[in-house]
């Protein structure tokens, strides 16, 4: 049977002790969270325990969810600072990724999202899928949000506490980068 | 298609699981509730703080005359500049930055440019510490902490506002001379200040005895100062006592008169 209760009804549930509840979340995310970790992380042996911790960190966080925003962006922080955790530890990196960006600094003039720049040409998506893992991870997340997790702007600028113009101005300059990786690859084996 | 869905399934049983047998339990409400007050009250702490210093620099820099400087071109800027209690200003800089970190957990703040949010707090406290120190509140706090002999708070006010600044001199005009004045200031040190044709004389500023104003020029040897501008001085910004001029005839009259190099008209 297919539970039709928003995912904001659900955890203001199990904050208030239904327990069970909290399986339905984790069985309508776990496989987006997943993915999310796959290509941001791209190998990584633990992506299966360290996504079992965003779930496990969101449940101890629960009562700091307000009901009136959205759950998906609230996971997916949690699941960013796991990874970004995870990425800074492999790096052996003290400061956060993006502490004072240059890119957050500045208000941008970069056109707001719509569908016709959305639409990824087929050299693009080919692009996408070899040579993601390719990218600064400052483009890549954003990147991976918007395409594979289909997030707005508004969405990722709360999942990575960024402005929505600085949103804009990473894909636009990841999609960049994407071509430019893929136009060497392709080109050595042209 | 089904054995990602038994996975799935397998997964999330073993979170409830682990959930149920207590290896992991949400945190009281309670604790959001203080760390969300904890995070206000430094919050609201850096800022009050920023508005203090930086009510303080605009305090020093007044009751120094400082402020007038920006009245005389350049020079009058280059010799503010010069003159700023840059340690202040760092850590002005400093509780400006580490706000900044504070706000941008909240999404009114990590929405919008650094710019923006960084401008912002910057133009809150700069017009809140212009606004504090018009109150004379600092005025007060440098007589409260005298009066009491407060550790710490009045060391810190006169360590800055006793600081003498060689090039600008506020003080009181004692006697007027063929060439300038006598400027007596705040320690009571007696100052030949020599007027030329390039010396400015801002509009409203009465070049008359026991008048107040504010010198700004280059020294030179025996305590004196050549005028590169003179402009009239609030005595109400000033942390000391107003100075009034000598009663005419007294042996501090005559002793100036010794030693000026004009004759000077009675």
């Amino acid at each position: 049977m297919v539970n039709e209760r928003t995912d904001e009804e659900i955890v203001r549930a199990v904050a208030n002790g239904t327990v069970d509840d909290f399986g339905i979340l984790v069985a309508r995310y776990e496989g987006r969270i997943l993915r999310y970790a796959r290509k941001f992380l791209a190998d990584n042996e633990d992506r299966k325990d360290l996504v079992q911790d965003v779930f496990l960190s969101a449940y101890e966080h629960i009562r700091a969810f307000d009901a009136d925003r959205r759950f998906a962006p609230w996971l997916y922080r949690i699941a960013h600072n796991a990874f970004a955790n995870e990425l800074r530890r492999r790096e052996k990196r003290a400061v956060p990724l993006d502490l004072f960006s240059a890119d957050l600094f500045f208000p941008h003039l970069i056109a707001a999202e719509t569908a016709d720049r959305d639409v990824l040409a087929a050299e693009e998506r080919a692009a996408l899928e070899r040579c993601l893992d390719l990218l600064d991870p400052k483009y890549r997340e954003p990147i991976i949000l918007h395409y594979y997790e289909e997030m707005d702007y508004r969405a990722i600028a709360d999942v990575l506490h960024i402005p929505v113009s600085t949103v804009g101005v990473r894909i636009a300059r990841g999609r960049k980068q994407l071509r430019e990786h893929y136009q060497r690859l392709t080109g050595q084996y042209a | 298609m089904n054995t990602t869905n038994r996975e799935s399934a397998e997964s999330s049983s073993a979170i409830v699981a682990k959930i149920k047998t207590g290896q992991i339990a949400p945190r009281s409400r309670w604790y959001f509730v203080l760390r969300a007050i904890l995070f206000g009250l430094g919050a609201a702490i850096l800022f009050v703080s920023l508005l203090f210093f930086v009510s303080f620099v605009v305090f020093v820099l007044r009751a120094s005359g400082l402020t007038g400087a920006s009245s005389f071109g350049f020079r009058g800027a280059g010799l503010l500049l010069a003159s700023l209690p840059w340690f202040l200003v760092a850590v002005s800089l400093v509780f400006l930055i580490v706000l900044e970190v504070l706000v941008r957990r909240y999404a009114f703040a990590y929405r919008r440019p650094l710019l923006l949010t960084l401008g912002g707090i910057f133009l809150f406290a700069i017009v809140g510490g212009f606004l504090a120190e018009q109150a004379g509140m600092h005025r007060a706090m440098l007589r409260f902490a005298d009066e009491r002999h407060l550790p710490g708070a009045s060391p810190f006010y006169h360590r800055y506002v006793d600081e003498h600044h060689e090039r600008v001199r506020p003080g009181t005009i004692i006697l007027l001379t063929g060439d300038g004045f006598f400027l007596r200031d705040p320690r009571d040190e007696e100052i030949r200040v020599i007027v030329t044709r390039d010396t400015r004389i801002t509009p409203g500023t009465t070049i008359a005895e026991d008048e107040f104003v504010v010198v700004f020029g280059d020294t030179e040897p025996s305590s004196t100062i050549r005028a590169f501008g003179i402009k009239r001085f609030d005595p109400n910004k000033s942390p000391f006592p107003p100075h009034r001029g000598i009663d005419g005839g007294s042996g501090v009259r005559q002793h100036l008169l010794m030693h000026t190099a004009t004759p000077v008209p009675r």
